[in-house]
């Protein structure tokens, strides 16, 4: 990988390739969080713009993937900073009484995450469908580890409802 | 205390030495990996609408960021050291991303020697899956395996493999858990083995049979249709991808990115399976193949009949003892109800 990062800051269709072969995954991503295609696009574009732009500054740091995703995230905080809906979420919030009531796990899933604090949300989404670890997601957006951690056990207590989920210890 | 380090590193997203051998032995573990497992295929099969637009930066704006880059001075020491070495890598680097775009024809040499020449398993990457495929001569060769416990629970493919001293399989049909705590025990359509029908259960999805003389069949058959044809092994999934060398698939196929399995056969009687990755397993942009993907692959390979088979966390295939393309779940191979061995000489 890093050789081809090296390669795209020289070449420019090394760097379309770079940038084609992570577009499905930030897009992908970027949905997951807006839940809007035109908002999703939106904050897609501005990520690949930005990772075009500023790939010198990677530093290895952290992994590539790592990098990336804060930059979908910050594009995606700017979004909704813009639109001044800070505490609120972009999906309308649904209510459901209880998990119980929901068969369809997936009806459950989708409404439990409507549900969670914001933050808690982009965690549950970088963590679940991002697939990055506690310490990746606590980067990605700049939170501490134990922070996460926290944020992580919350869903988990929340899950345990539907999901049948072994142990205590997290 | 391996149970408590077990689901520590479960919900971080970590892993550690010991961990899978523990998940192994440990039910009520396994039983929380699958549920995180569950819980990411739900987030990542919500339906997301393809973009509308490319969304990469304009041309102008990609060359111009990288003359930026070009002025910058050689700041890193780390770069100043390897600055010779770059040269080389890009070389590499471009070799490697030309092969990358070679993938759209089938490599001529196969990737893994093997000792019967017969068999040859290829390696394919794409854009956004890896996939192992592998070609048998002669069709006779495929049989079905189905689990021993039928009825009760499903065997993992490297069991039926080794049971039935077989060179290699993949894993094949349909099928249902048995009762509440079975899993994978009964095979739905339609199951021939060595000519002899071995399970009917109702099911929508075609047949997919190989004929006593060795020709793939893949459709909507009954019972009695298949013998008429003297079908000698036959499993239940679909859709059919590639009938007469024409591809069946409208669009992507609808079915979204997965790993998958699938069986097809080329003009000169040569199976084709291809089993791939995907669900993140290799990497961020492993999100597996589409049906489209995968007629599209097996045209390259000169199928003229082909269907897909099982897929997701079934996707598997093994040859001389090795799992080429392992599973995507990281709790290990899946019990399933059917598989398709290939015999050994």
């Amino acid at each position: 990988m890093e050789d081809r990062i090296r390669l795209a800051m020289q070449d420019e269709e090394a760097m379309v390739r770079l940038l084609e072969e992570i577009e499905p995954f930030v897009y992908r991503l970027s949905f997951h969080l807006t839940q809007h295609q035109q908002d999703a696009e939106d904050v897609a574009q501005e990520t690949l713009y930005k990772v075009c732009t500023k790939l010198s500054t990677y530093r290895g740091e952290s992994s590539f993937q790592t990098w990336v995703y804060s930059f979908v995230m910050n594009t995606f905080k700017d979004l909704i900073r813009k639109r001044k809906v800070v505490q609120e979420p972009l999906l309308d919030k649904q209510s459901i009484e209880s998990f119980e009531d929901v068969s369809d796990a997936k009806l459950t899933v989708t409404a439990l995450l409507s549900q969670l604090p914001e933050v808690d949300r982009q965690v549950m989404i970088l963590r679940f469908c991002g697939g990055l670890s506690v310490r990746e997601v606590s980067k990605a957006m700049n939170l501490s580890e134990a922070n996460v951690k926290t944020k992580v056990f919350r869903i988990k207590q929340r899950l345990q409802g539907f999901f049948p989920i072994g142990g205590e210890a997290l | 205390m391996t149970c408590n380090k077990t689901l520590q590193a479960i919900w971080a997203g970590t892993t550690f030495d010991g961990m899978e051998a523990h998940l192994e032995t440990c039910p009520s573990c396994r039983g929380a990996m699958e549920s995180i497992e569950r819980l990411t295929s739900e987030l990542m099969e919500q339906n997301v609408p393809a973009p509308s637009r490319s969304l990469l930066p304009s041309r102008d704006v990609i060359r111009k960021a990288i003359r930026q880059q070009h002025k910058k001075p050689w700041r890193r020491t780390s770069f100043i050291a390897t600055a010779v070495l770059v040269t080389a890598s890009c070389i590499a680097g471009v070799a490697t991303i030309w092969k990358g775009n070679q993938t759209n024809q089938p490599p001529s040499t196969p990737a893994t020697a093997t000792k019967d020449a017969s068999i040859t398993v290829q390696d394919y990457h794409g854009k956004t899956f890896s996939a192992k495929i592998m070609l048998v001569s002669d069709p006779k060769r495929i049989h079905v395996g189905v689990t021993k416990y039928a009825g009760k629970v499903g065997q993992t493919v490297s069991d039926m493999v080794r049971d039935a001293r077989a060179d290699g399989g993949v894993n094949a049909g349909a099928f249902n858990n048995a009762g509440e705590n079975g899993t994978a025990g009964i095979p739905l359509g339609i199951t021939i083995q060595h000519g002899q029908v071995v399970d009917s259960q109702p099911n929508n999805q075609p047949e997919i049979g190989i004929t006593a003389a060795g020709q793939l069949l893949c459709g909507a058959y009954t019972v009695a249709e298949l013998k008429a044809r003297h079908v000698q092994e036959a499993v239940s999934f679909g859709p059919v991808l590639v009938n007469d060398g024409q591809g069946l698939i409208q669009g992507d196929g609808g079915w979204g990115n997965a790993p998958r399995t699938a069986i097809g056969q080329r003009a000169d009687g040569t199976i084709i399976f291809i089993v791939t990755d995907g669900r993140f397993r290799n990497g961020w942009n492993d999100v597996g193949a589409t049906l489209k993907d995968i007629q599209n692959l097996m045209l390259q390979y000169g199928a003229v009949t082909a269907a897909n088979l099982d897929g997701g966390s079934s996707s598997t295939m093994i040859y001389q003892g090795k799992l080429e393309m392992p599973p995507v779940n990281l709790s290990g191979e899946r019990q399933v109800a059917t598989a398709f061995l290939i015999e050994a000489e």
